[in-house]
């Protein structure tokens, strides 16, 4: 009887039952509560979409339409792209905590590396539900994308890594669930694979995310082969401190799982080291741009986002970035906050705001203004992107709790249930 | 514009009938309208239809190194062309003949095809402007096609256009749109410029959206409240609260 | 002489031996050989004979009245389906105003009349656009005819040519840049001013067509790029790569009265727009395919566009490359545009003071 139990348990079917189970029918009113409040966000961003800004395509209707966005002719990427672009920074930087664990063997790691796995897939998810709101039809693309690609088109290809990775990091989270829920150990021949083609997908990820932009002459400012390891850089300050944030919030509110201060500690050499690269290359882009640049397109855009003369908010994020980089690294290396798990807290907070300044609106909308012609045309987003764009992002919130919580049932049988693993 | 042909052509057929009824009357005539020639001559070319220039030309005897005809309007002292004389362009001295071999024909009055015949004499000066006008590179082209007509409507911010239409829009051809006298006269060669249309648009700006701006409030602090309710109640430490905050 | 018969011998034998193994070779070789033949010579010999389809064959005798060419088929759907929603559009008209007003009768006729192309390019043809900058005098008539002419939609303000004012003079030597032009001047032509038209430039390395995740944008054999709407799956990703601002997107659902439509469309050009779509000019692929010059070079009132067949050596562009030279516009961004702007001989009007200096001529 229980033989028979033990085998049913074993199976990969059921280990999706599991999840299920978990994240759907069991869980306490305050878990219910944030789910229920997510999907409240979810399905206002989603009505907006379908009925109001895509309604000529989903309903037929005559109304509606793009147009009700603040983008245009000279600015046709606008939030959306702003915030896909820091979300597949945050996506790739999921695998560092694999890389810990898996590759270095950090026994710390090892517990909370699932964590990783499941931020990356949230985060591509919400990454894929921007493009999916930004396109203008986006049914065509789902047929058409795969029938005609076009293997100049950067797009195409981060359309490939990316739908690679989320279905790399989602069967690893999945299989870590099912090993850890029967309180085995991961495999090595699992292991060892799924590191050693995620690792640089990883990187592929945000790297052609960056080419997207920094191949067109036609925008000059993007136009710099700094921009791929600038992306890289600081996704590497922001995921882990996502990452760090929700862990704590885990270890708070879960009973059993802890996690040790080692991994804070260790996080955070990693925040601050990718903060300092980060806030060089920015600091590399200046001298290029301002010391003798006769180029005088790039100049011009590099002036709207350093000075924000037409755009006051871009130089505002940017100056954000550069304050809040800055004040995070200083604050990282003092012992005094390094020392306690409140004060990486902190600097993980400042990292989180200040490469949210960086790498949404400050990366695209500079290459728009001015314009290929010289027209100079504002962009601030509408009621409708900012609701579709918090839409999204609740989706992708969503996924991560839906997804969190069987992943800590699973961790916490394994590593905390008191057999003495630690 | 192809219009305007058909209705040049109809005018000239009309000028070939008084043509051919007009000098049995102006011969007798003749005389008693000699005095009030300047008059109707000064009524513009129109006097052409009842009275063609030559009937007058040929009893004149110029000598063609004039400057200004005050007669026809003349003033060879101003304008791109101040440098000549009449016997420049016109034979004298009946001055109907043109050199280059063609003869004087004045746009509205006739035909196209007679009109395109005095660009001889713009060719002899300005080969190099021919040359460019034969090959479609200066001045106006259109396009022509069998049985076609054209229609002119007013649209677009109320900037009118001609529409071409064809029972089949498959054979078109491209043709020069009008001889050289009928946009630069030939007197004053220099073309005054057309008025300048209304400034270029751009897409609508977003309708309001106060509705959605306060549905999306609404919601997101619903949500909100949702989510950080459910961090704040079972526990009460205040700290996870700004942290989620912070995070959603 | 026995060393020797020994020596003969056994070269014979020898020779023997090999005529043996030569003997094998040569089987194996012919075997390989003919296999290499079957496998390799069929490849070469395509190249030197083309297979034959037996539609292209029909076609020419036929007339190619029942091809199956599917960029026909789908304009006649397409014609098919804009004479629907145009008849539909004009009945609503006839009920507003009545059936006997001018713009009922109009629309209907208007609504029959429309024929959607899917005419080809045609052998040996590559097509490209100059203009006079020494001409222009920023009118705007070209931007004007060109929406007219291409169908584009009356609410969303889609204008495919913009006109960039710019100045002429040396002092002011530093303001000309692109950058610092300005397309929204409201009095022209100014004698120190020079304009600029600007649309696409139909590249022969267009970045545009790179881009495209799902090749609905691509380059004819006569160097018109095109886009597919029925492919276009509107990411503006184009829009982002043109160096020339040349792209424009359908924000909203595109409306054209009946009453003001071109009834002659090409598939590829100025068919009525969908939504959420991509589009740019074609040099009015619908009348230049069939021999006809684009609206803005008809419309333009001094002549200074003109258009024409590159390979054709009594084309009006080879006349102004051999005449006058041509420039191109942003040659930085490597496009090689077919976009050409040339200094005419004289100005029009001209510069300051210049009436006295060129008088005479």
């Amino acid at each position: 009887m229980e033989e028979v139990q033990e085998r049913e348990r074993g199976g990969l079917l059921s280990t999706i039952g599991f999840i299920i189970r978990e994240a759907l029918f069991t869980g306490s009113l305050r878990y219910y509560m944030a789910a229920i409040g997510l999907i409240l966000i979810a399905l206002y961003g989603l009505y907006l979409w379908i009925m109001v800004q895509h309604a000529p395509i989903f309903i037929g209707s005559d109304i509606g339409g793009m147009i009700t966005t603040a983008m245009n002719d000279s600015v046709p990427w606008g939030l959306y792209v702003s915030f896909f672009v820091f979300w597949v920074g945050v996506a790739a930087a999921g695998i560092l905590f694999g890389i810990a664990a898996y590759v270095f063997g950090d026994k710390e790691y090892i517990k909370v590396a699932i964590f990783g796995e499941i931020q990356a897939v949230a985060a591509i998810i919400i990454v894929l539900l921007l493009i999916m709101v930004d396109i203008g039809r986006p049914i065509r693309a789902l047929i058409l994308m795969p029938q005609l690609p076009n293997l100049r088109s950067m797009l195409d290809w981060d359309f490939i890594v990316l739908t690679t990775y989320l279905t790399l990091n989602l069967i690893a989270a999945i299989v870590t669930i099912h090993y850890y829920r029967q309180d085995k150990p991961l495999p090595r021949k699992f292991l060892v694979p799924f590191i050693i083609i995620a690792a640089p997908f990883a990187i592929g990820i945000h790297t052609v995310t960056a080419f997207i932009f920094q191949a067109l002459t036609a925008r000059p400012i993007w136009n710099s082969p700094l921009m791929a390891p600038r992306f890289v850089a600081t996704a590497f300050a922001s995921g882990p401190a996502l990452l760090l944030l929700a862990l704590y919030i885990a270890e708070r509110y879960v009973e059993e799982f802890k996690v040790s201060f080692s991994v804070y500690k260790k996080t955070l050499y990693v925040i601050v080291g990718a903060l300092i690269v980060g806030l060089y290359f920015t600091f590399s882009e200046i001298q290029e741009i301002y010391w003798y640049t006769t180029e005088a397109a790039k100049k011009a855009q590099a002036e709207e986002l350093f000075f924000g003369l037409h755009i006051p908010y871009l130089a505002t994020l940017l100056w954000l970035w550069i304050g809040f980089g800055i004040a995070a690294v200083i604050l990282g290396i003092l012992p005094q906050v390094h020392n306690t798990k409140k004060g990486i807290l902190t600097v993980s907070i400042f990292t989180v705001i200040a490469v949210v300044a960086e790498k949404t609106l400050t990366i695209v909308i500079p290459g728009y203004i001015p314009g290929t012609l010289g027209e100079i045309r504002p962009y601030y987003p509408t009621p409708l992107e900012i609701g579709i764009t918090i839409g999204m992002h609740a989706i992708g919130l969503l996924v991560y709790l839906l997804l969190a919580k069987p992943a800590l049932k699973a961790v916490v049988i394994h590593y905390f249930s008191g057999k003495g693993h630690h | 514009m192809v219009m305007e042909s058909m209705r040049n052509l109809k005018s000239h057929n009309t000028v070939v009938a008084l043509i051919a009824l007009v000098p049995l009357l102006l011969t007798l005539l003749v005389y008693s309208l000699a005095a009030s020639v300047t008059i109707l001559a000064r009524a513009s070319e129109e006097a052409g239809k009842f009275y063609p220039c030559i009937n007058c030309h040929r009893a004149m005897d110029l000598t063609g190194q004039r400057k200004s005809v005050k007669l026809h309007d003349i003033n060879l002292t101003l304008g791109a062309h101040r440098g000549l004389y009449c016997s420049n362009c016109h034979v004298p001295p009946i001055m109907q003949e043109l050199i280059g071999g063609s003869e004087v024909y004045i746009p509205g009055l006739h035909s196209r095809d007679q009109l395109m015949e005095t660009n001889k004499v713009c060719a002899v000066c300005h080969p190099r402007e021919y040359k460019d006008y034969e090959l479609l590179v200066h001045a106006n082209k259109t396009l022509i096609c069998n049985e076609g007509e054209s229609v002119k409507l007013i649209g677009y911010k109320g900037v009118d256009y001609v529409f071409h239409i064809c029972p089949d829009y498959t054979n078109l051809s491209t043709v020069p749109a009008k001889a050289c006298v009928e946009c630069h006269n030939p007197h004053d060669p220099l073309m005054p410029p057309p008025n300048i249309l209304p400034e270029p648009s751009t897409r609508p700006p977003p309708p309001r959206e106060d509705s959605i701006a306060l549905g999306g409030l609404a919601a997101v602090l619903g949500g909100i409240i949702l989510i950080v309710s459910a961090f704040a109640v079972p526990r009460r430490r205040r700290g996870a609260l700004e942290v989620v905050v912070n995070e959603g | 002489m026995k060393a020797r018969d020994d020596k003969t011998g056994s070269q014979e034998s020898n020779g023997k031996n090999e005529g043996v193994s030569r003997r094998e070779f040569l089987k194996i070789a012919a075997i390989t050989s003919a296999l290499t033949f079957i496998s390799i010579s069929r490849d070469d010999l395509m190249k030197l004979l083309v297979p034959v389809k037996l539609e292209d064959l029909l076609m020419q005798n036929y007339g190619g009245e029942e091809s199956s060419d599917p960029l026909e088929e789908r304009a006649k759907e397409k014609e098919a389906e804009l004479k629907e929603w145009c008849n539909n559009e004009a009945q609503r008209i006839c009920r507003e105003t009545g059936e006997e007003s001018a713009a009922c009768t109009e629309a209907r006729k208007r609504c029959n009349m429309i024929k959607v192309k899917s005419t080809p390019a045609n052998k040996g043809v590559l097509f490209a656009m100059a203009l006079d900058v020494n001409k222009c005098i920023g009118c705007r008539r070209c931007a004007y005819a060109c929406v007219m002419e291409n169908n584009q939609a009356r609410n969303l303000g889609i204008e495919w040519i913009k006109v960039l004012e710019m100045p002429r003079d040396r002092e002011e030597i530093e303001k000309l840049d692109i950058l610092k032009a300005n397309m929204y001047y409201k009095e022209a032509p100014k004698p120190d001013k020079v304009y600029v038209p600007v649309a696409c430039m139909h590249c022969e390395n267009p970045p545009c067509v790179m881009v495209c995740p799902v090749r609905a944008t691509w380059k004819e054999p006569d160097g018109i790029v095109i886009i597919d709407y029925d492919r276009c799956i509107g990411c503006r990703y184009c829009i982002t790569a043109c160096p020339y601002g040349a792209r424009h997107f359908n924000w909203a659902k595109p409306y054209v009265p009946p009453t003001e439509i071109n009834p002659n469309m090409h598939i590829l050009g100025n068919v009525i727009r969908q939504p959420h779509v991509v589009e740019k000019c074609t040099w009015c692929i619908q009348r230049t395919r069939d021999g006809g010059i684009p609206a803005c070079v008809e419309v333009c009132p001094v002549g200074a566009r003109s258009f024409g067949d590159l390979n054709d050596e009594e084309s009006p562009i080879r006349r102004i490359f051999e005449e006058y030279g041509a420039f191109v516009l942003k040659p930085e961004a490597g496009t090689r545009p077919k976009f050409f702007y040339f200094f005419g001989p004289r100005r029009t009007p001209p510069r300051k003071s210049s009436l006295i200096r060129e008088g005479g001529g």
